[in-house]
């Protein structure tokens, strides 16, 4: 079975991933707040986020986590479409966005341009 | 319209009012972006001859025609004026984040014209725009003022989204060789452009946007921008010397081939340089790599001085910092050249002219021209600390800062020696000693905003393709032959293809421009071919060349420094030489349809479309 796997340390932050999700899931559009892939900065660091199922409600909990002695809402690291955050969804239409591994065979566009390799495919048993 | 966002915003600061223009398409395909479409409305608007701090001016930001579109380093964009420092056209290359995101909110360009009486900041949320009062955040750095900035989104993931270019304290106190930075570590940092946007009473930009950028042919697009990818990860340059050390990962090379300078240019080749190198920042202080928007080689990333005086976290440095902040400075501390380097993006400074007058002035301090009492420290050669201290008095106009802020010969003349000052019309020398690549002499000589470099990285062939290849491409560095016509095609071909398309010059070492060409081609769906490209690129020249002229810099202002002219090289292939620029010049004009004043003939403006455009 093959899996997304995310490297956080080696993500740069350059967003091609985003630019590709969209162009490939739109028609011949690049727009990274509609893509299904997102780069959250915190602190000079890198967290690429790929969206999951859409949620109706927010947490009821807020949470935050500590990872290296650096405080993060662990809502930045979430994959839900929710809305306590705008990200996942279309801007214009709400339409909540839903990574489909970019079909079957997967082949995500965001991995083909992750040039860093914080993005890779790797094939677990 | 297909690439371009296709609307331009136009803010009149005096009256606090804006407007929506389209943007033309011909206008578009002619100029393609950036400081194409920059430098025509720059000539059409503005008198080249007003004061650059007056209320005639214009700041335009013009976004690279590819911003946004996912091309590969797609992403370089250009704040331009007419510029306080040399008197000529201005335009300031910059990176990041912030061009995509105004590409996203909709706009090509903002064009700010006037002066607003108070301090103001634009904020540009789609379609909603408004101008806004800065009084609280006139007098912060550029650090504090993004981090305000961000603090005032009530929505922290809105925040993270929302991009800004603002000035820092030089740029407000009118130092001519401010920056306007974005991203807190981008600089827009020549010509003095930060100056330009300070007298405008604009503080900052801030920019979020949702909208969509198109390309005309999603296939053909994807795949070349998929040819690229390849190509930069099958060149060893791009793919891991770039990551892993930034531009400067060329300053030990550089060193052994005598581009690099020591001490305002006096040496060359010094063993010490190693200690400098892009591999120690590296090695010793890079925490990790950051790249701008789309781009696979990430030069930069944070880095951090752990202890002592120099203590702090900043960003990594690029070449020109190193080499002139570094060694041309005589210093060879990674710690003083991260502060120094980090003080200049927090007050928005050009960390390359503040570098050219820090190695002036400890020059002159050093032959017993400046006295310690006026300086107020001691200024030797390698004194990082007396280089942060200048830096932060420059910011302020304190002290010898008073003298640095006004730019060019400034100092050296104060003290009786103008000639120490290394630069050319007014602006700091770049860090690649002429003596050692004559192609980059001319290219320097002949840049149409002053002593600057990557008009046309000729290094590519005179010194790179030497030691990296390809070696069919490599050429005598220190030969006159050919040199004109490489130069010509160089600045040509960059102009319209890398600059304006909104590439990095960086990238070219891994996707040459056969692999640049095809991105801009399917994302604009524009039917060019790449001769046209690179005519549109020649006449962006020619209206810049004019500019210049109708300001007043003519030929007289086409000259190397008098030391690089006089005193032979010490080491490397032009070792007891110098460049012969006079006699390139002569050939160069003519090559350019120029007359022998370097004035374009009529027949040559009439050829690319700009006939009664003459002086």
């Amino acid at each position: 079975m093959q899996r997304i796997r995310i490297d956080q340390a080696k993500c740069t932050g350059c967003r091609s991933c985003e630019a590709a999700c969209s162009l490939k899931h739109y028609e011949n559009e690049i727009n990274p707040k509609k893509s299904r892939i997102r780069v959250c900065m915190v602190a000079e660091r890198f967290y690429p986020v790929i969206s999951g199922p859409p949620t109706e409600a927010e947490c009821t909990s807020k949470v935050d986590v500590i990872i290296e002695g650096q405080e993060h809402d662990e809502c930045t690291l979430c994959r839900a479409a929710c809305p306590s955050r705008p990200w996942f969804r279309e801007p214009d239409t709400d339409i909540a966005l839903k990574c489909d591994f970019c079909g079957d065979p997967p082949e995500p566009h965001c991995v083909q341009v992750c040039a860093a390799e914080a993005l890779t495919m790797v094939e677990v048993q | 319209m297909h690439a371009w966002a296709g609307k331009i915003l136009r803010v009149d600061l005096s009256e606090r009012e804006y407007d929506i223009e389209d943007l033309d398409p011909y206008f578009a395909k002619m100029y393609i972006g950036a400081q194409g479409t920059a430098t025509r409305i720059l000539y059409d608007e503005v008198d080249p001859t007003i004061d650059a701090l007056g209320e005639e001016n214009k700041l335009i930001f013009s976004t690279g025609a590819l911003v946004g579109t996912g091309a590969v380093t797609g992403i370089r964009s250009v704040w331009a004026a007419k510029s306080p420092l040399t008197g000529g056209i201005a335009f300031s290359n910059v990176g990041g984040y912030f061009p995509a995101e105004v590409k996203f909110a909709g706009y090509d360009m903002i064009i700010f014209e006037g002066i607003a009486d108070d301090p103001v900041m634009l904020w540009i949320d789609d379609d909603e725009i408004e101008i806004m009062d800065a009084d609280h955040l006139w007098g912060k750095d550029v650090f504090e003022t993004e981090d305000i900035i961000k603090s005032e989104i009530d929505d922290p993931w809105k925040a993270m989204d929302t991009r800004i270019a603002s000035i820092g304290p030089a740029g407000e106190n009118l130092v001519k060789i401010a920056a306007i930075m974005s991203d807190k570590h981008r600089a827009a940092a020549r010509c003095g452009i930060g100056a330009v946007m300070g007298s405008k009473n604009l503080k900052a930009v801030v920019a979020h946007g949702t909208k969509d950028v198109s390309v005309a042919v999603p296939e053909a697009f994807n795949k070349s921008v998929n040819a690229a990818l390849g190509a930069i990860r099958a060149s060893e340059r791009a793919s891991k010397v770039f990551p892993a050390y930034g531009s400067a990962g060329l300053v030990n090379f550089y060193n052994e081939v005598g581009l690099l300078p020591h001490m305002n240019f006096k040496k060359m080749a010094l063993p010490e340089a190693h200690k400098i190198s892009g591999q120690a920042v590296a090695d010793g202080y890079l925490i990790r790599n950051q790249g701008c928007f789309s781009c696979p080689m990430s030069c930069g990333g944070p880095a951090e001085v752990k202890e002592g005086p120099f203590e702090g976290v900043s960003h990594r440095p690029e070449y020109e910092t190193h080499a002139l902040m570094g060694p041309n400075c005589g210093i060879y501390d990674p710690e003083a050249l991260l502060k120094g380097n980090n003080e200049c993006n927090r007050l928005g400074i050009d960390t390359m002219d503040m570098a050219c007058q820090v190695s002036c002035a400890m020059e002159l301090y050093e032959e017993g021209h400046l006295p310690e009492s006026d300086a107020g420290m001691k200024l030797n050669f390698g004194n990082g600390e007396a280089l942060v201290t200048l830096i932060q008095q420059t910011a302020y106009r304190e002290g010898l800062g008073e003298l640095i802020a006004e730019g060019g010969a400034t100092l050296a003349e104060k003290y009786g020696q103008p000639d120490l000052f290394i630069g050319v019309k007014k602006m700091g020398y770049a860090g690649y000693d002429a003596r050692n690549a004559y192609g980059m002499a001319l290219g320097v000589v002949t840049s149409t905003r002053g002593g600057c470099h990557c008009r046309a990285y000729t290094l590519v062939r005179e010194a790179l393709a030497h030691a990296f290849g390809p070696k069919e491409m490599a050429v005598d560095p220190v030969s006159m032959q050919g040199k004109a016509e490489m130069l010509m095609m160089m600045q040509n071909m960059q102009t319209a293809l890398v600059d304006c398309a909104g590439f990095c010059q960086f990238s070219m070492s891994g996707q040459p421009p056969p692999l640049l060409f095809p991105q801009l081609a399917t994302a604009t769906g524009v039917n060019y071919t790449m001769p046209e490209v690179v005519i549109n690129g020649e006449r962006i020249w020619n209206l810049q060349k004019m500019f210049n002229l109708k300001a007043g810099i003519t030929k007289a202002d086409d000259v190397l420094p008098k030391r690089l002219r006089e005193e032979p090289a010490t080491a490397g292939p032009g070792k007891g030489k110098n460049p012969d620029v006079e006699t390139m010049l002569k050939y160069y004009y003519m090559l350019r349809g120029w007359d022998e004043e370097g004035v374009p003939t009529p027949q040559k403006l009439a050829e690319l479309g700009l006939e009664g455009q003459g002086l």
